[in-house]
């Protein structure tokens, strides 16, 4: 079978349409022949491979992609040299006009390139997308898996409900326009591009002076998009510093500025050349890379080893076999005897790796800067009373061939919401709050009201837990 | 043909050149730039320079190629990475024999695309990233203190995992095979420094769990 014809129009589609602005553009020769002979090699082997993969491979291993830009290439120049008009004298006039239009031209492309984009962000073909990603699934799935799951007929109307229903909750849930109008906005770039023209257009330039000012000026540079990279930067603070993940990710952004400011202002135009901050990003990045994957593994390690105390002591209230895990087992109760069990042993294991990797210790835990981190911004799930009651309750009890008394179960039971006259207490009361930061941002950068038109509105926790205080938490003393 | 615009185009040739004037990393492009400059300078026409701006400009379009491969290749080379370095290698070895402009972006674009082959190739060799968790998962599962009633469940999550692991190496070659013919997993290449930098632990940790891996694996 071969390569399904949604992905392969998504691959050809561009190189068909590059032959189709030779053909309109009457462009022939050897160099055309040899571009269409490479997209047809192209096509032939979409017909013959039935694997993505093993399409991509053949068509880079016969560099398929490289022949065909450089056909085009040699296809597409000799006209555009013709066309810069070879024949008579040196007409500096015209040559200046050519260069001053062709500026001209690069605006109203790219304006019309983000009216498009803003368009296509509308979201208004949505649904015939959701249609195509059904009909993929169609063709390219196992009969058995599409039964599975009730049949294409079920599926497909199932997928149709639940969009109806989204757009029916919120009209806007598949409209970016907004997002990609403020994300996307070109006027920078334009006005840059702008000044070059005005340059060019001066009483009495010439093409030499244009030239030579564009460069002494710093506005060739500034036309490659400086000041949008410097703005896009300052964009990405923002957003990091709404939810920072880690200290870590502040300072790679800081140091990102920083250095764009200083090889900005090393350049005599306060342009910075752009490789050389390509390398300098690239620097930040791999020297802070070590930091970040270590921070990841130790605040997963030890939220693992709190959530694994968390579902071992669960595991003894009486209504543990109704709940997620254990509910879905083929015994729920004999579930939950497995997990009073085993847990403590394999909690114990865990700590042994961790205490070997990071040399931290369970009572460390808490003084680690992660964990401060982890309360400071409220991306912790519990409450400080849980995480209290987890350190001096539970891990003393959580040893291979223990169990935990019929108080200590009861006081466990007494963190979860059962019943209406109980209240939960496990969780971090303001859980919420990274999401009401993102929201917060998001509306700050889109539009009062943006976040909601689009997403359901943050939930708060209905915790009766207090808010985290570390200065009453004696474990990170 | 007027004397200012000549003069024009000398003062533009001269601007052109001192962009570059004192940047080391911008060495070849200046020298280029600047001879291009000189001739410029010495014309007393633009019909003069017809040649000259032809030979000289795509002079000056390999300077600017070499200078940014030389800067991508001592990065590549200050950071160990010894497959990225291969595509600014390979275009300065061949970089002089372009004989157009248009050979010089097809001689860009062809290393750059092999070379991204082979790096794809290599940084799978840090397929243990990925699998690092699972080998403690196992380690965790063999090792638990629990009673005998539970022992063989446990011996049989571990053994669940190691069969994951070893399909999933199964899958890791077949997927590679198209791109590169008989491409074998060699989890010691996680050890250079290029994919051992990605890794938060220490090297003995990580020798212990590629030693661990490889048994599992039998590679």
């Amino acid at each position: 079978m071969p390569i399904d014809p949604m992905m392969l129009n998504a691959i050809l589609g561009t190189f068909k349409n590059m032959i189709e602005e030779c053909k309109t553009k009457n462009l022939s020769g050897p160099d055309f022949d040899k571009m269409c002979a490479t997209y047809d090699r192209m096509e032939q082997l979409g017909n013959e491979h039935s694997d993505m993969n093993e399409y991509n491979a053949q068509l880079m291993n016969e560099n398929l992609y490289v022949k065909f830009s450089d056909f085009y290439a040699r296809t597409i120049t000799p006209a555009s040299n013709s066309q810069s008009g070879d024949g008579g004298g040196y007409d500096d006039a015209a040559l200046l006009k050519q260069n001053v239009d062709a500026l001209k031209q690069a605006i109203i492309t790219i304006r019309k390139a983000y009216q498009d984009t803003i368009e296509q962000a509308r979201g208004q073909d949505a649904e015939a997308n959701m249609q195509l990603g059904l009909d993929y699934i169609e063709r390219n799935f196992d009969k058995e898996y599409l039964s599975a799951g009730g049949g294409i007929d079920k599926i497909n109307t199932r997928a149709k409900k639940d969009f109806d229903e989204i757009i029916k909750k919120k009209p806007k849930a598949f409209d970016n326009s907004v997002e990609v109008e403020v994300m996307s906005n070109p006027e920078v770039l334009i006005k840059s591009i702008q000044d070059v023209i005005d340059l060019g257009e001066k009483p009495g330039m010439t093409l030499p002076r244009f030239l030579r000012l564009q460069i002494e000026t710093g506005l060739d540079k500034a036309m490659e998009g400086s000041v949008s990279t410097r703005n896009g930067l300052e964009t990405e603070k923002e957003y990091i510093l709404s939810n920072p993940i880690s200290p870590i990710h502040i300072q790679i952004i800081e140091e990102k500025l920083e250095k764009f400011d200083e090889l900005a202002n090393a350049n005599k135009f306060n342009v910075p050349n752009s490789t050389e901050l390509k390398y300098s990003f690239e620097d930040i990045e791999r020297l802070h890379e070590n930091d970040i994957q270590k921070w990841d593994q130790i605040k997963t390690r030890w939220n693992d080893l709190l959530n694994d105390l968390s579902v071992w002591s669960l595991s003894y209230c009486s209504f543990a076999p109704y709940m997620y895990p254990w509910a879905i087992a083929e015994d729920p109760f004999a579930a939950t005897k497995e997990t009073q069990h085993i847990a403590p042993g394999i909690i114990k294991e865990k700590e042994k790796l961790f205490q070997k990797y990071f040399g931290i210790s369970f009572y460390e835990i808490y003084k680690h800067p992660t964990f401060l981190w982890e309360v400071k911004y409220n991306y912790i799930d519990y409450s400080q009373e849980y995480v209290e009651f987890l350190i001096e309750k539970i891990y003393p009890e959580c040893k291979p061939f223990n169990h935990l008394s019929d108080d200590l179960i009861e006081q466990r039971g007494l963190f979860c919401k059962r019943g209406k006259d109980s209240k939960d207490r496990e969780t971090n009361p303001q859980r919420h709050f990274p999401s009401e930061r993102i929201k917060e941002w998001y509306d700050k950068k889109f539009g009062e009201g943006r976040y909601l038109s689009k997403y359901d509105a943050v939930e708060k926790y209905e915790s009766a837990a207090k808010p985290w205080n570390l200065n009453s938490f004696k474990y990170c003393k | 043909m007027d004397n200012n615009i000549l003069e024009e185009y000398r003062l533009y040739y001269a601007a052109r050149s001192e962009k570059y004037k004192n940047n080391p990393a911008y060495a070849n492009s200046y020298e280029t730039e600047k001879r291009l400059s000189d001739a410029m300078q010495a014309c007393n026409s633009l019909e003069d320079f017809k040649d000259d701006a032809v030979k000289l400009g795509k002079a000056c379009a390999i300077a600017l190629v070499k200078d940014e491969n030389l800067l991508e290749k001592k990065y590549y080379e200050k950071h160990q990475e010894t497959f990225r370095v291969k595509a600014s290698e390979q275009i300065l070895e061949k970089i002089d024999s372009c004989e157009t402009l248009l050979d010089i972006s097809t001689i860009v674009a062809e290393e750059n695309n092999k070379t991204s082959v082979e790096v794809s190739m290599d940084d799978s060799h840090r397929k243990i990233i990925d699998d690092w968790d699972l080998i403690d998962e196992i380690e965790i599962y063999e090792n638990a203190v629990v009673p005998d009633k539970y022992k063989s469940k446990m011996v049989g999550m571990a053994a669940d995992i190691k069969k994951s692991l070893i399909e999933g190496v199964i899958m890791l070659e077949e997927n590679n095979e198209p791109w590169q013919s008989g491409w074998k997993l060699i989890p010691e290449k996680a050890l250079e420094y290029r994919h051992l930098r990605l890794l938060p632990f220490l090297k003995t940790h990580v020798e212990e769990q590629i030693a661990k891996y490889k048994s599992i694996i039998n590679r």
